[in-house]
């Protein structure tokens, strides 16, 4: 294909390891780009094709034709397949008969939903056993991945049917592994063997994310007396993902030529034991490292990237699952942060290699200047929120106070667990008087009488025109809009759970304002204006 | 360059390379990576994983919001670490990737920091404002320390920081705004940051090292610039530039990163756009017949186009090699 190829291939002949001719173009170097450009407008296609079939033998998708339907599909995918077979690649009949191959899939999957109803585990698994085939049989590569990838998702949901949970991933992780480990044994293979892989990886990446969710669906589909595979299907796909994981390691030392017993190998298993205990609990993290690791194992760029797309979604999955506090997340994470610290402390400790000194002193000076340019901008990052939270505590502690009379509304319809959602008697004059002035952020005019209690006098579109005019017992405050609502700072009151009923009695809100309109909620008082708590974010 | 054990493999599988030559060939080509290349390769995957999951962890501690604990130490502890990072900043050499990645765990911290003075004060400030201060309070520290890492995160901050303006100002008495020209400053900011990344990249030490910045905001503009196509072509009377805008937008890139600045990538994206938008041309055209010849027509237009530009993006790869390698060639030979 290119030079550096060509190279490649001399250095071999000249080590008497390889026959015949460089051959140009023998190897199909696609970037993945292109490769999903060309099967995402197979899709598109495939799509169209399906509402070609559909209005012209429209009878068989609705009127109990299923067998006919399901023998339609069949045929696609056959002549598609010998399309592959006869015309080679990379022209147009290799992107038709995927597009035919797809519509015809369809076909097939809608025969058996037709024919088993939606709910059935049946037809889930027959669909997988079918793309399954289909990632065999079809000699193409875009092909192969696509369906590998559907026959995974189907296993996912067939077995998720079930009640079991955890097999799949663990099962596409030791295939995905096993395929790259072997795949100088199984080098007859490669052309149908690779593209299966990736197709698993994708899964792989895909379930990273739902993986966590499995014991809330554990519960939501629960049964009276669970079967075996529904008890253990979590504790085998761990121990499956676990064994993996092992023999990786093993195969990756073998290969370095690096024995077990030496220090490097006991170092590296038991790093990699230490990696699986500290994942443990969250098991979408070992199946991404596992990408990652076998991805720089076979120097494939694009499996290191999807490990580390499986990381990154991994993380923002992780913060939504229900099943812990975000405490106890938090304590996690930092734990397992420090560790990969600490072994990379102890890398770098007991692999120091002597330092050259002379190329790293001519630039001292100008990096030196970068660092502390940084440095500054760490500083001046800190000034600013330093001086923020000065401004703010400042208005807590001097501004005037300020009650806001509370929307006669029965509080307890307000209260939602641990903050209870405030409007005000002021709300509906200042709402009708921005919407007059189209404005969304202004300022409200108050007048405040000896018990600091506001009533309505104008609005401003700005600060500036009024400030020199007010009087000693007038005030200005600010206000936005937003959806439709009036939000005088914020609109919700927190307080400590459980303390819900302190705050039926709730008359007013009493803020803080500072004399340019800047305004904070600090606590609720009653209708004596005692003070019945304060604002706990 | 193609993975040589990929390479390797292929041929063997071709009966170029007998079974028990596999082995020799792959080491005497260096197909594998050596023990160094290994360790190097454990050493930034810990770092990076240690990094990422200490930040998430900062932010869902703080996300967590302890009442036992006091505002101004929740303040004090968050600074005290940022501190602590910062001196490990100055401890290691700049511009490598320990450094990179500590200026990446504080490029979070400042995130998470500004998280907590809104999560403590309450000011009601809009959402969007935090996203965009943050992005602005990183803008020196990607600057400074030429990390792609950072400048995706910025690229993300900032059109987070958008979408979530847009949403606070929709619907607001009527509109401010109309969708599509929320659509049009999406893509206007997104192709300012691209062309601002290319001129960064011509500068003699660029301030980030790879394309992934302009390419991810090449990415986001050419998909809002699709939408805005597709938006056109099925409501025309509603949005009259977008066609045009579209075909200059397109134009201006394709011409750019095929004749200027040769990128794959990019030119891909490109004719995908340009299937998507002819086929809802298509559609929109036959919309009156719209019988199954014309879906079978659609479907084979759209077979047809995504083969040709395949075919066409594979020779331009092709090109593209042997021209560098030329280059390359030639350069060594001037070195000789």
């Amino acid at each position: 294909m290119n030079l550096s190829d060509k190279d490649l291939w001399l250095h071999l002949q000249d080590k008497n390891l390889i026959d015949g001719d460089f051959s140009a173009n023998t190897i199909d170097s696609t970037p993945w780009y292109i490769k999903t450009m060309q099967g995402f407008a197979g899709w598109i296609a495939a799509l169209f094709m399906l509402a070609f079939v559909g209005t012209l033998f429209g009878s068989l998708f609705f009127n109990d034709n299923e067998m006919l339907l399901g023998i339609g599909g069949l045929s696609c995918c056959i002549v598609s397949f010998f399309i592959f077979k006869s015309k080679g690649q990379a022209n147009f009949f290799e992107q038709l008969a995927l597009a035919v191959s797809l519509c015809g899939q369809f076909m097939m999957a809608w025969a058996l939903f037709e024919f088993f109803s939606l709910r059935e585990t049946t037809v889930f698994l027959l669909l997988a056993v079918i793309q399954g085939v289909l990632a065999l049989l079809m000699p193409n590569f875009l092909h192969r991945v696509i369906s590998s990838w559907f026959a995974m998702i189907a296993l996912f949901w067939g077995l998720n049917q079930q009640g079991i949970f955890g097999l799949d991933s663990a099962i596409a992780a030791a295939l995905f592994t096993l395929i790259w480990v072997k795949d100088a044994t199984w080098y007859k293979y490669q052309s149908i063997l690779i593209p299966i892989s990736f197709g698993l990886a994708i899964s792989l990446v895909q379930f990273s994310g739902h993986f966590l969710f499995r014991n809330e669906l554990a519960e939501f589909f629960i049964r009276e007396n669970p079967s075996f595979l529904q008890h253990y299907g979590p504790t085998i796909g761990s121990a499956i993902l676990a064994l993996t994981c092992i023999y990786l390691v093993f195969c990756i030392l073998s290969e370095q030529k690096i024995s077990i017993t030496s220090r490097t190998g006991v170092i590296s298993l038991s790093g990699i034991t230490l990696l699986l205990v500290a994942s443990a609990p969250i098991a979408g993290l070992s199946s991404a490292i596992l990408i990652l690791i076998v991805g720089f194992l076979r120097q494939r760029i694009t499996l290191m990237a999807l490990g580390v797309i499986a990381l990154i979604s991994f993380i923002s999955w992780y913060y939504y699952n229900l099943a812990e506090t975000l405490l106890i997340k938090s304590i996690y994470l930092l734990s397992l942060g420090s560790l990969f610290l600490l072994v990379l402390w102890a890398l770098s400790y007991v692999n120091k290699s002597p330092k050259t000194h002379s190329p790293v002193i001519q630039h001292q000076e100008k990096r030196n200047l970068r660092k502390w340019l940084t440095v500054g901008c760490v500083c001046l990052v800190l000034a600013c929120i330093n001086i923020n939270i000065y401004q703010k505590e400042a208005v807590i502690n001097d501004g005037e106070t300020v009650l806001l009379e509370l929307a006669p509304v029965d509080p307890r319809s307000l209260m939602q667990g641990d903050y209870m959602r405030l409007r005000y008697q002021i709300g509906n004059q200042v709402h009708n008087e921005a919407s007059k002035l189209k404005i969304s952020d202004g300022y409200v005019l108050v007048e405040l009488n000896d018990q600091q209690v506001a009533t309505f006098i104008d609005l401003k579109a700005d600060a500036l025109e009024v400030n020199n005019q007010t009087q000693s017992n007038q005030q200005l405050i600010q206000f936005r809009l937003r959806d439709g609502k009036l939000k005088f700072a914020t609109n919700a009151f927190f307080f400590e759970e459980g303390s819900a009923e302190k705050y039926e009695e709730a008359k007013y809100g009493e803020f803080k304002v500072s004399s340019n309109g800047e305004i904070l909620l600090v606590g609720l008082r009653d209708e004596k204006f005692i003070l019945l708590g304060i604002n706990s974010p | 360059m193609t993975c040589k054990r990929k390479l390797i493999l292929h041929w063997a599988e071709q009966g170029h390379i007998k079974a028990e030559d596999i082995q020799s060939a792959l080491e005497v080509s260096d197909a594998n990576p050596s023990n160094q290349e290994w360790l190097h390769f454990i050493k930034s995957s810990c770092l990076w994983l240690g990094i990422t999951a200490i930040a998430a962890a900062t932010i869902f501690f703080f996300a967590f919001n302890w009442q036992s604990i006091s505002t101004l130490t929740k303040f004090a502890l968050l600074q005290g670490f940022m501190v602590c990072t910062t001196i490990a900043y100055l401890k290691v050499a700049p511009l490598k990737r320990p450094s990179t990645a500590i200026t990446f765990l504080i490029a979070m911290l400042t995130g998470a920091l500004l998280a907590l003075s809104g999560q403590i004060y309450q000011t009601g400030a809009d959402p969007w404002q935090l996203f965009a201060i943050w992005a602005l309070l990183i803008t020196p520290f990607a600057l400074l320390n030429h990390s792609s890492a950072l400048w995706i995160l910025w690229i993300l901050l900032i059109n987070l920081a958008l979408l979530l303006y847009s949403q606070t100002f929709r619907g607001l008495f009527g509109f401010l705004f109309r969708e599509e020209e929320l659509l049009a400053i999406f893509l206007l900011f997104n192709t300012l940051s691209t062309i601002a990344f290319e001129v960064m990249l011509q500068l003699k030490s660029p301030p980030l090292k790879n394309r992934y910045a302009p390419q991810l905001c090449l990415l986001i503009s050419g998909f809002i610039a699709t939408w805005l196509a597709i938006w056109a072509i099925f409501d025309s009377s509603d949005l009259q530039w977008g066609g045009p805008v579209y075909l200059i937008w397109v134009g201006a890139v394709f011409y750019y990163y095929r004749h200027r600045k040769f990128d794959l990538f990019v030119l891909s994206g490109c004719v995908g756009s340009g299937i998507v938008t002819i086929s809802c041309l298509l559609i929109n055209l036959l919309g009156d017949a719209m019988d199954g010849g014309a879906f079978l027509f659609i479907s084979l237009v759209i077979i047809g186009l995504s083969t040709s530009g395949g075919i066409w993006l594979k020779k331009l790869s092709q090109i593209d090699n042997s021209s560098s390698t030329t280059i390359n060639n030639s350069a060594e030979e001037e070195q000789r």
